[in-house]
């Protein structure tokens, strides 16, 4: 309910300056209890200041990941965590990754402005719904769910993943976070639902590093309407790969641009 | 996961009049402590289909997704009744549950008794994983206290006090309840007879009947700034285990409400009678 409260005051334009400030205090009865277990020595995002780049983003979701041993997709689905967490611990991390643009006097003072900057607080600060979408924009959760949806794949399915090895376990989630436009266009698509599609998705990602923007998308497309008549799921780990493979060299031969 | 409007390059029973025959599939879940039975029951009635199942080229599929936990797993089995067991920490709130039949193998040259004119005399490569027929789709809510046939109402709705001192209330359906806001005034002389058996009904039918009925319609319009919400999801679940899809959105609230006029006027009749 509080979380209501906390949405309602940013659309109405009533809070916006409140994420300006490096701390603002909330009443302690809006706050209960979890058991949620957290390493909080663990917990120490890297960030240098306002205006920070992406370039942290796989380092510091990594961290976040193994600040929470333990958690599950229900706790971490959860909007109440992310929203705790975006707005008290990680409050500092958030102002340097996703700053608002302009002073308090400039939001105020500009009807258009305040509406921007409106939807972009509740984006980023906030994850209410039901929707791996809005988990998707949340500041912190953003970090969390990559990591978990491509950790160590052969420790999830041991059979299915065989043949990949005991390696890096942060493999995928490399591939996953490298490009902005590999995060976005893969998990937009409701790609990440299906763990053995998205793993192989992000290993033919990986075999074809020089892969376009443009390219991308052109193969996520492809895929999805691929799979609105067959479902990957029945097939063997070798023919996943190879209906995979095949859509995406398919994709980018069609588009006819080098890699 | 709803039905999609999909064009097949052959023919699938279940999509139109592709395919003459019958596949249907009935469901229930059951919520317990560490775990989600999914009880699936299927019904079909198309020689080719049966021949393939028989002989494991086809399976009946189960396919289970929640896009909260970005959960997508497909269960099969070429049995007519099945369990499958899913865990209690892998869904939240809105589940969507589609049932299919599926292609096991490539089934080169495939055809099907039944299949429509058009697809008559024509043959097909069908790949592992292709649809060849389609059950429909149904949805749960995760969540133990939660009963589609008799939901509670706070579940779906809340009333809080608005900023305004005086005035109508306003509805805000952005978030995961819609919240009535009441003016000051209202909300002041709500929390003084809310709790009151009699006057329930009073308050269904005054102030959250309208709105439910909006809701329901923006449901049945399958508005898409609100559908990811979860008083969305929830409520679509419910007008589907109640029968209600086709109802007018005035009726089905009333139905859902279970007779708030009705509760009303029996509640003001009550409390006139006592005041006498």
């Amino acid at each position: 309910m509080y979380v209501a409260e906390l949405r309602d005051k940013v659309r109405s334009g009533e809070s916006l300056c409140d994420y300006l400030k490096r701390e603002v205090e909330y009443p302690t009865d809006a706050v209960i209890e979890s058991t949620i277990k957290i390493d909080s020595e663990k917990l120490k995002l890297k960030y240098r200041g306002t205006g920070e780049s992406a370039s942290n983003d796989l380092e510091n979701a990594i961290t976040l990941y193994e600040a929470f041993p333990g958690l599950t997709e229900t706790q971490a689905s959860d909007s109440r965590l992310w929203t705790y967490l975006t707005h008290v611990t990680l409050r500092d991390y958030v102002f340097a990754r996703w700053p608002l643009e302009g002073s308090c006097e400039q939001i105020k003072n500009d009807s258009r402005k305040q509406a921007i900057v409106a939807d972009f607080i509740l984006s980023h600060w906030f994850a209410s719904g039901g929707s791996d979408r809005l988990l998707r924009r949340n500041a912190a959760a953003r970090l969390w769910w990559p990591v978990h949806l491509t950790h160590a794949p052969w420790l999830r399915e041991p059979e299915f993943f065989a043949d990949l090895g005991a390696s890096d376990p942060y493999r995928f989630t490399k591939i996953l976070l490298s490009m902005e436009s590999i995060y976005a266009e893969v998990l937009e698509r409701g790609l990440g639902r299906d763990n053995r599609i998205l793993i192989t998705v992000l290993e033919f990602l990986e075999v074809n590093k020089g892969i376009k923007r443009d390219q991308i998308r052109s193969f996520m497309k492809e895929l999805n309407l691929f799979l609105s008549v067959r479902n990957l799921s029945l097939l063997s780990r070798k023919g996943m790969k190879e209906a995979i493979f095949s859509v995406g060299g398919g994709a980018i031969a069609e588009m006819g641009l080098d890699l | 996961m709803k039905a999609k409007n999909i064009s097949y390059p052959y023919p699938v029973l279940g999509n139109d009049d592709d395919v003459e025959g019958k596949f249907d599939a009935s469901f229930k879940h059951m919520l317990k402590r560490d775990n989600i039975i999914l009880k699936s029951r299927f019904s079909l009635k198309n020689k080719t289909l049966e021949r393939l199942i028989r002989e494991k080229k086809a399976v009946y599929t189960v396919e289970v997704e929640c896009p909260s936990t970005f959960y997508r797993k497909l269960f099969s089995t070429i049995e007519t009744e099945a369990d499958f067991v899913l865990s209690s920490t892998v869904v939240r709130e809105h589940v969507s549950v589609g049932f299919f039949i599926r292609a096991t193998e490539t089934l080169a040259e495939y055809e099907i008794t039944g299949c429509h004119a058009d697809y008559e005399g024509f043959k097909f490569d069908v790949g592992p994983g292709d649809v060849l027929a389609l059950g429909g789709y149904t949805s749960f809510i995760a969540e133990k206290d939660f009963d589609p046939m008799q939901p509670a109402v706070s579940s779906l709705i809340a009333i809080k006090q608005g900023n305004k001192d005086v005035g109508p209330m306003e509805i805000d359906y952005s978030q995961d309840k819609i919240f009535i806001k009441l003016s000051r005034k209202d909300h002041k002389n709500y929390s003084q007879i809310k709790g009151q058996v009699t006057i329930a009904g009073v308050l269904h039918s005054s102030i959250v009947l309208p709105v439910l009925a909006d809701a329901i319609q923006l449901v049945l319009s399958e508005d898409e700034e609100t559908q990811e919400r979860h008083w969305f999801r929830r409520l679509e679940v419910i007008l589907r285990h109640q029968g209600l899809e086709g109802e007018d959105p005035l009726i089905s609230a009333q139905k859902v409400l279970h007779g708030p006029i009705e509760r009303c006027l029996s509640g003001l009749v009550e409390t006139a009678e006592a005041d006498e």
